[in-house]
């Protein structure tokens, strides 16, 4: 029986990734969450975009801030994702997000966890173009320039999609926003 | 600047984006109580959203998502390593050369190299050391011809690496990119012994001309 010499490539670029990206995962799912609205969809979304970069280790090292690059990646596969499953011009209403189920009875919620659930359930309605810069640059607090990155997506562009991003969420909540809720649909 | 003009740059306004139009906001602010109204009401949403919760990931969810990256990546894996040893096997058989290395005195290895697949780019070469007992942390190094690289260094010919050879054949696959004739060198280390043996990758044929032990011979220490 011959024994087999692991190739140093294997481990060390192992090691190497897992160093790049470990510190990394935390931020990414948080931003995937906000993207999909489910951790499974959430979790799912970083495992592509890593199983995708592992093959691009010596690419990943040379990248000198690799936070906004990596969410840039995420959000990019989120936004090919979607467009690849919903091929209809007509703007998807997404689902609600998994939080909303998770939170306590309404009898418990706090006023600051009923906005949350508010705010949430207006953030699931928007498409996922306007969720997904609402995510990255209200909530992630990326800026659109890092969206645009080196491909230069014009910013001028980015900044009229935010803007009717926000004024549909806006329209959503109700405006003008106000910390107390003044509405909550239980569905019963 | 009434309140239109003023809701209209209020993005820009609370992104800090605005430059020309800052203190004519500023100046419509302090004289309009509906707009500073609408200014607080937008500064509590993105302070809400920017505090929106999210739920933990499932248990080990790092651990699992590396683990899963880079088992499903294209590098070599371990069954496909069982397998190449059977054809490493073979394929010494039909054009091994056979290169001794002494380890002296308690270690002692026969090094073999197999130029596979021709000399189509990147190709595989298989080495096969064959210890006479375990080397535990024995130091590897391999150092490709001018003009080569590995496949999995970019650039690099060169790499070092401790590994722990068992008693008996031990099988390396290296991947390289770089002409189809030259001298790599390979360097086995250990406990302060050390032995180097340039590793020929040229032509099956010229291959062919050394002098060739037999097969069985090749898994017992020189």
């Amino acid at each position: 029986m011959v024994s087999l010499i692991p190739f140093p490539g294997r481990a060390a670029a192992a090691g190497r990734f897992e160093r790049l990206l470990r510190p990394q995962l935390s931020g990414m799912y948080r931003l995937a969450y906000h993207l999909t609205g489910s951790r499974d969809d959430a979790e799912d979304l970083v495992q592509e975009v890593c199983t995708r970069l592992y093959p691009r280790l010596e690419e990943l090292e040379k990248i000198e801030v690799l936070g906004p690059w990596l969410a840039r990646v995420v959000y990019n596969q989120f936004v090919d994702q979607r467009r690849r499953r919903d091929n209809s011009p007509v703007e998807c209403v997404g689902e609600l997000p998994e939080q909303a189920s998770e939170l306590p009875g309404p009898e418990e919620l706090t006023d600051s966890q009923l906005q949350q659930e508010h705010i949430l359930q207006a953030l699931f309605r928007l498409s996922d173009e306007h969720r997904a810069l609402i995510a990255w640059h209200d909530i992630e607090g990326y800026t659109l320039e890092e969206l645009a990155g080196r491909e230069g997506l014009a910013i001028g562009t980015l900044k009229s999609r935010l803007h009717r991003a926000r004024a549909h969420l806006r329209k959503l909540l109700g405006e003008p926003f106000s910390p107390a809720i003044r509405v909550r649909e239980t569905g019963d | 600047m009434d309140c239109s003009d003023f809701r209209s740059q209020l993005d820009e306004y609370l992104d800090g984006r605005l430059v020309a139009g800052h203190e004519a906001c500023v100046r419509h602010l302090e004289g309009c109580p509906d707009c500073r109204s609408r200014v607080a009401s937008e500064r509590r949403l993105r302070e809400a959203l920017r505090q929106l919760p999210t739920p933990m990931p499932r248990g080990s969810f790092e651990d699992r998502v590396l683990r899963t990256a880079m088992r499903a990546a294209p590098s070599p894996r371990r069954g496909a390593w069982v397998r190449y040893a059977a054809a490493a096997a073979l394929l010494l058989a039909v054009a091994g050369g056979i290169l001794s290395l002494r380890m002296p005195p308690q270690a002692e290895a026969t090094l073999a190299t197999v130029p596979a697949g021709g000399h189509a780019e990147p190709r595989t070469v298989r080495l096969v050391l064959t210890a006479p007992r375990a080397l535990p942390g024995a130091q590897i190094r391999l150092e490709l011809p001018d003009h080569s690289e590995f496949a999995a260094y970019k650039g690099q010919r060169v790499l070092e690496w401790t590994a722990d050879l068992v008693e008996g054949p031990n099988l390396l696959e290296v991947t390289i990119h770089g002409p189809g004739k030259g001298v790599a060198l390979a360097t086995v280390s250990y406990r302060g012994s050390q032995r180097t043996l340039p590793l020929p990758l040229e032509s099956t044929a010229q291959t062919r001309t050394r002098n060739e032990p037999e097969l069985s011979s090749e898994y017992q220490h020189a």
